[in-house]
This record gives C-alpha cells, sequence and structure tokens, in this order.
C-alpha cells in the first residue's frame, strides 16, 4: 500500500511533482510492451474464430479475447482496456494474397467479443480469415460468401445441429461435420444451458466451470466461453458460415410465455451474451431485453433460409392437452410482425428451396390419433395449432415450390411430411420436415414410438433416439437428408466412436413428400 | 495492411515484478500459503525486507499499519502471500497485474481454509493440503484448455497432509482450477466451500 493516508499521498504526489511520483509507481510490466494502454495479455485466442451469416459481398467474422476463459467474472482474464484486434482476408490459407483487412477494438462493455462485417466481397467465394492482438494471431478460420442473387448453383452442402449440453457429452457430431467440410452450418438452438445437468454421473462426461444457473451477465459470458473452449466445436466454426438461432436454453427453460418466464433483466443479460458469442450481424445486438434473430439468408437460385424465432414473441403456452386454448386462433408461435415478415416473403420465389430453420416440432404428433383430445405438446406447434395453419396455408397458396421446415429442441432424429389436416391421413402432403437430434443433450428415459404411434401419425417417417447432426446436399433436382449418427457421446476417443449415416431421405425438387434412399 | 503485418511474436507477458518493502511495527511478518489470514503460515519475512511481487488478488480484510485493505501480495521467493497492508509499494492501488500470471498461484477453500490448493507453474503440478479434521476430503478441481475438466486431486489423508499431483497441462497453456472440501467418498461428490476459481499458466 501507499502512506497511511491515501488521499493526502494522491494529491500531494500529482500535485507536486507528479511526473516523478507517476513514474517511479509504474510497475515495469506495464511499460515494456509499445502498446502502451492496455496491458500485457497471454494468448486471447482460446475461444477460436467464428464466421456467419454469409451474403454476397459478405460475411461476419468473429472471435473474441480470452486469455483465461473460464474466469468467473465472466470477462475471460481480460484487463480492465480496450484493445485493438487487427483481422484480415485472404484468398490462401496461407494469407499469401490478401483482399482485405482492417482494425477494430474491443472492452468490457462487449466482453471482448470481436465483431467484423466485411463489405465489398465477391460473390461464392472462400476466403481465409485470422484476427491479432496484442502480439498473438489467432487460429485460421475458412469461410464463405454466398452466390449472388438469383445465381445459379449447383449444389449447398450444409449441416444442422442443435442442443449441446456441455456435461452429456464430447462434441464427436461437431468433429464430423468440420470433417463434411459443408458450405454452412445451422444451429437450431440450445447452444448453451442455462443449468446443470440433471443426469446420473454415469452419463456425464464433464463438468461446469461456474455451475450456478446463469442468473448474471457473467455467468451466462463465462457458460458461453467454456463451451467454445471445445476444440471440435472450434473445428466446426472454423469450418464455414454458421447461421445460428437461439432456442429457450439460451435463455433459460421455456423462458417466455409460460408460468415461470424469464425476468426482463435476465433476458438482457442472455442476449447480450448470445449476441458476444455468436457470429451473427449487428441488427441483432439486443436493446434491452430484446432481439431481432429472425432473418432471411439466400444461397443463388437454389435454397432460401427463413431463420426464425419462436420463443420471443409468442402467445402464453395453453394448459396441456386444452384443444380450446391450442386451436385459438388468436393465439401465435411467432408473433403477428414475424408471421407478417414471412407471409410477405412467400410472395417471391427466388430459390427453388425454402427451408424454415426453426426450433419446435411442426408437425402434428399426437398420441392418440383423435382431433377431440389433443395428447400433444403444448410448447410445440402443435400448442399453436392455429398459428402453424396460417403459417402452412401461406405457402400452400403461394405455391411456394419445396419447403422443407428445419427443426432441433428435441433431442431426437425425426422425419416427417406434412399436411394441413393431420387427422385426414390422405389429406395432400404439403411440405417435408427435417428434425435434428442433439448433439450432446441427452433424451434418456424416451422410448421409439410405436406402431400404434406411428399409425396415428402416419406422415412421421422416422425417430432415432441417438446423438449427431444432419446432413443436407441440395441441389436443383432434390434435397437429400443424412441422418447421421454418433455411438457414443460417452466415449472420448475418436477411434472408439462410429459415426454414421443412419437414415437417409431424398425430396425431388416438384414433389412433394420424403423418399427413403 | 500486408500479410506481414500479421507477423506472429514471440510474446509473453513480461514476468517482471513490482517491488515492495514490508512495513511492520517490527515484528516478522506472516507469509500465508493463500492469500487468507487463516491460511498456513509457511514463514515469515523481517520487516524492512524487500520484496518482489508478482501478481495481486483479493483475499481476507488486514488491518496492517499502512492501512486496511483486501488486496494481497504474491511473493514467489517467499513461496506465497502478504498482506498489502503491510507492504509499502508507493501506492493503495494495484500494482501489479490480478494473480494467475504463469508464476504460480493458491486458494483456500472458503471459510476458515479447511483445505488449500497450490498451483505450480514450473510443472504444471497441483498440491492438495488438508487443514482441517472435519472428516471431509481437500480436493482441487481443474479444467483444461482441451475443453476437459473437472479432474480432481484428492487428499483424503488427513488434518496436516499434502497430496502432489501433476495436471499434464502443457507448456504455455492456462489449468482453471478451484479448492473444495467434499465427502468424497459419495458417488457423486457434492462439493462444499469451492473457492471463487483462478486460472494460470504452465511455464
Amino acid at each position: 500500500m501507499g502512506q497511511v493516508n491515501r488521499r493526502a499521498v494522491l494529491l500531494g504526489g500529482v500535485a507536486a511533482g507528479g511526473a516523478v511520483a507517476l513514474s517511479s509507481a509504474l510497475p515495469s510490466w506495464a511499460s515494456t510492451k509499445t502498446f502502451l494502454a492496455a496491458p500485457a495479455i497471454r494468448d486471447p485466442f482460446q475461444l477460436g474464430v467464428a464466421s456467419g451469416d454469409p451474403l454476397p459481398d459478405s460475411v461476419v467474422l468473429w472471435t473474441r479475447l480470452a486469455p483465461a476463459p473460464l474466469n468467473n467474472d465472466g470477462f475471460g482474464g481480460m484487463p480492465d482496456a480496450s484493445y485493438t484486434v487487427d483481422w484480415e482476408m485472404a484468398d490462401d490459407e496461407t494469407f499469401g494474397s490478401v483482399v482485405q483487412s482492417g482494425t477494430t477494438t474491443t472492452n468490457r462493455a462487449l466482453g471482448y467479443s470481436v465483431h467484423v462485417e466485411p463489405k465489398g466481397l465477391e460473390p461464392a467465394r472462400v476466403y481465409f480469415y485470422r484476427f491479432k492482438t496484442s502480439g498473438y494471431i489467432s487460429p485460421v478460420g475458412r469461410t464463405r460468401t454466398t452466390p449472388a442473387l438469383g445465381a445459379a448453383v449447383n449444389q449447398l452442402k450444409y449441416a444442422m445441429a442443435s442442443c449441446q449440453h456441455w456435461e452429456e457429452g464430447w462434441y464427436h457430431a461437431h468433429r464430423a461435420i468440420a470433417a463434411d467440410n459443408p458450405d454452412l452450418v445451422l444451429f437450431l438452438g440450445d447452444y448453451m444451458y442455462e443449468k446443470p445437468s440433471g443426469q446420473a454421473a454415469e452419463f456425464k462426461v464433464r463438468g461446469l466451470a461456474a455451475s450456478a444457473d446463469t442468473t448474471t451477465l457473467a455467468l451466462y459470458r463465462t457458460r458461453h466461453a467454456q463451451h467454445k473452449t471445445d476444440v471440435d466445436l472450434q473445428a466446426a466454426h472454423a469450418v464455414a458460415p454458421w447461421a445460428v438461432v437461439f432456442d429457450d436454453h439460451e435463455v433459460m427453460n421455456n423462458w417466455n410465455s409460460t408460468t415461470s418466464p424469464a425476468s426482463a433483466a435476465r433476458k438482457g443479460y442472455a442476449f447480450q451474451a448470445f449476441y458476444e458469442n455468436t457470429p451473427i450481424r449487428s441488427t441483432a445486438k439486443p436493446s434491452g431485453s430484446s432481439i431481432n434473430i429472425y432473418r432471411q439468408l439466400n444461397w443463388g437460385n437454389l435454397a432460401r433460409f427463413h431463420l426464425m424465432d419462436t420463443r420471443q414473441y409468442r402467445s402464453a403456452q395453453a394448459t396441456d392437452k386444452d384443444c380450446a386454448g391450442y386451436r385459438n386462433t388468436s393465439r401465435t408461435l411467432t408473433g403477428t410482425a414475424q408471421e407478417q415478415w414471412l407471409l410477405k416473403a412467400f410472395d417471391t420465389k427466388p430459390a427453388t428451396w425454402d427451408f424454415l430453420g426453426q426450433q419446435v416440432f411442426f408437425a402434428q404428433r399426437d398420441t392418440d390419433g383423435k382431433s377431440a383430445t389433443c395428447d400433444s405438446s403444448n410448447d410445440s406447434w402443435d400448442g399453436y395449432s392455429a398459428s402453424r395453419d396460417r403459417i402452412t396455408k401461406g405457402w400452400v397458396d403461394r405455391n411456394i415450390p419445396n419447403p422443407i421446415v428445419l427443426t432441433g429442441d428435441v433431442h431426437r432424429h425425426w422425419a416427417a411430411d406434412l399436411r394441413q389436416n393431420y387427422y385426414d391421413h390422405s389429406a395432400p402432403i404439403v411440405g417435408s420436415e427435417l428434425v435434428t437430434t442433439s448433439v450432446t443433450s441427452s433424451s434418456n428415459g424416451s422410448t421409439p414410438p410405436s406402431a400404434t404411434w406411428y399409425a396415428n401419425n402416419p406422415h412421421v417417417k422416422y425417430c432415432q433416439g441417438m446423438r449427431g447432426y444432419v446432413r443436407v446436399t441440395t441441389t436443383p433436382a432434390q434435397m437429400r437428408a443424412d441422418f447421421v449418427t454418433v455411438s457414443s457421446v460417452w466415449e472420448r476417443d475418436p477411434a472408439k466412436v462410429t459415426i454414421k449415416t443412419d437414415r437417409s431421405y431424398v425430396v425431388q425438387a416438384g414433389r412433394r413428400g420424403l423418399q427413403q434412399v | 495492411m500486408t500479410a506481414s503485418a500479421l507477423l506472429v511474436l514471440d510474446v509473453v507477458p513480461a514476468a517482471a515484478a513490482a517491488t515492495g518493502t514490508v512495513q511492520t511495527a517490527g515484528d516478522p511478518l506472516n507469509v500465508r500459503r493463500a492469500p487468507s489470514t487463516t491460511s498456513t503460515a509457511v514463514r515469515t519475512v523481517a520487516n524492512g525486507a524487500s520484496v518482489s511481487i508478482d501478481c495481486q488478488t483479493i483475499g481476507t480484510s488486514v488491518a496492517g499499519p499502512l492501512g486496511t485493505t483486501t488486496l494481497w501480495d504474491y511473493v514467489p521467493a517467499l513461496g506465497g502471500y502478504i498482506s498489502d497492508g503491510y507492504v509499502q509499494t508507493g501506492s493503495d492501488e494495484r500494482i501489479a497485474p490480478d494473480c494467475g500470471v504463469g508464476s504460480g498461484s493458491a486458494e483456500c477453500s472458503t471459510g476458515a481454509c479447511a483445505a488449500e490448493g497450490v498451483f505450480k507453474s514450473a510443472g504444471g503440478s497441483v498440491t492438495v493440503y488438508d487443514n482441517a479434521g472435519d472428516g471431509k476430503s481437500a480436493g482441487v478441481a481443474y479444467w483444461l484448455k482441451s475443453g476437459v475438466g473437472p479432474i480432481w486431486v484428492w487428499n483424503s489423508k488427513g488434518t496436516g497432509t499434502n497430496v502432489v499431483a501433476n495436471t499434464g497441462a502443457p507448456k504455455g497453456t492456462w489449468v482453471f482450477y478451484k479448492v473444495c472440501v467434499s465427502d468424497r467418498g459419495a458417488t457423486v461428490p457434492t462439493l462444499d466451500n469451492c473457492s471463487g476459481g483462478l486460472t494460470d499458466y504452465v511455464a
């Protein structure tokens, strides 16, 4: 410490020859570097790099400075200062041909996250990118821009994943996604969980560094950071641009329009940490307890993605199995504005395939198959069937050529065809749904649907309870979905884990319905 | 910017420490294993001694001749921490970085420091001390850069003992650790009194 009376010392020191006093008090480590304003740090690129939300001329580049990522204050070991971060994009992995570069800054208010949105890139091009700060250089990421609007595209290969509870398994699925070398990765929610796993010890392979429920911004930041320490997740982020939407656990279980919603403050913390840790555009920067994440992504004349938010704007959940509630036409899962945004998009047909990337199960799953009982989930679209009807009718009435709904949330692979009346088993098929299982989150205790269940829901073709992801290969002629499974997420050694395609379906362009390969 | 502008520099934060002078009423000052007045006194340092401070951290509050403070100074040469209330540094502010600078560190479990954990940067080892005959084990839980953790180092040998284990973390990488007491015999140990956790680096 200084002298007994600190105020006298400090004021006196400044008043009488402050330069000498300050100079002698300045520790040597603070002046040994050329970057004077910011204290020296250890390698801050512990969370990897990512890119996302590609456009024909732009893609978001992301990293977050965190030399000590698990520190429980959420600042990742960064001193309280502003840091300058250089970035560059190149045509080649060795950066011999740099096409763009620049400098940005980050600080404590941003959780030391870095988002760069370069402009003026070429469409349908692969780029490599990296960051530098304080003398350290980041790992190299690979990304790509989308084809120009309307441009002819031969093929798009993307992965879709969801639900990756940290404790409940190793991220073999992400290792496989990286190995697939996709053009794009869709993450459909539950990137992190707000609370520790409730599974038994034998079903948990690792633990949270800060295991308290995420009720503060510091805890959300630390939780996100711990996920990004995973080498397989880092590899999947570095291989291709991602398009990320959240579900409920990025905030808390069923955080909106339930009997126990999250507080506005908690939503604000969760959204801020989500933005900071996601390669998402600045248009999705949260404003207090609201955030705008629904958006479109176009892939030339081949595919259009409608990335949706089925949590933030939904009407209150109906009482379980309350048919009147489920079918009340004034209730909505999307909110009016998002529904109108989606229906308006259906007025145009820029691409062969329309993919609705969203969170909760779209097709009906009615256990007894009787319309009078509403024996189905109040959290999914079944609990908001009028909302589902309006969207389905929207794409039917507007002749959307090839609508496919993409879903996460439920920790099992499913494939289903879509109808406007699911109780009429001969009603026309109007689209299909692909539901990806979890990366790690458990489905322990769930049992496969029975023959009776399938008989009551003949539009549902497939259910698989293992962990994994879905790989979608889209061409002008067909869309193929490979439902990939991981033999065990509790085995860490990749050599002892089998990753395989468990089932494949195709949909032919212009012909409705899943066909098993 | 040219490609060469992003050349990798071999930068590690300077280990050069700040210095201070121990100031007591004349008695020697206790050096504690961890930044707590209930942590084990590992040795003493004389009044007037010059000390080299690698880092500083918040611990228990101490009223010293230079004021009352929760700041503690880590002095690797002494093998532990001394209260900043007894160290003339020329400043009431921080004069060194937060602890976890790659020259070692320690934490107590919360409460009366029934468990102490020491991280040695040289070699990246963890030492777990059990200081209380409470029928529970002392433990250090740590996480590594690879996304693995917690890995436990337990000390169930009883009061006054210690257990050493190597983390195996590669040189230059981080180790995040917490010091806890626990009923080790349980199928799933319930963690009690874990410290907030600290990141340090293998030298």
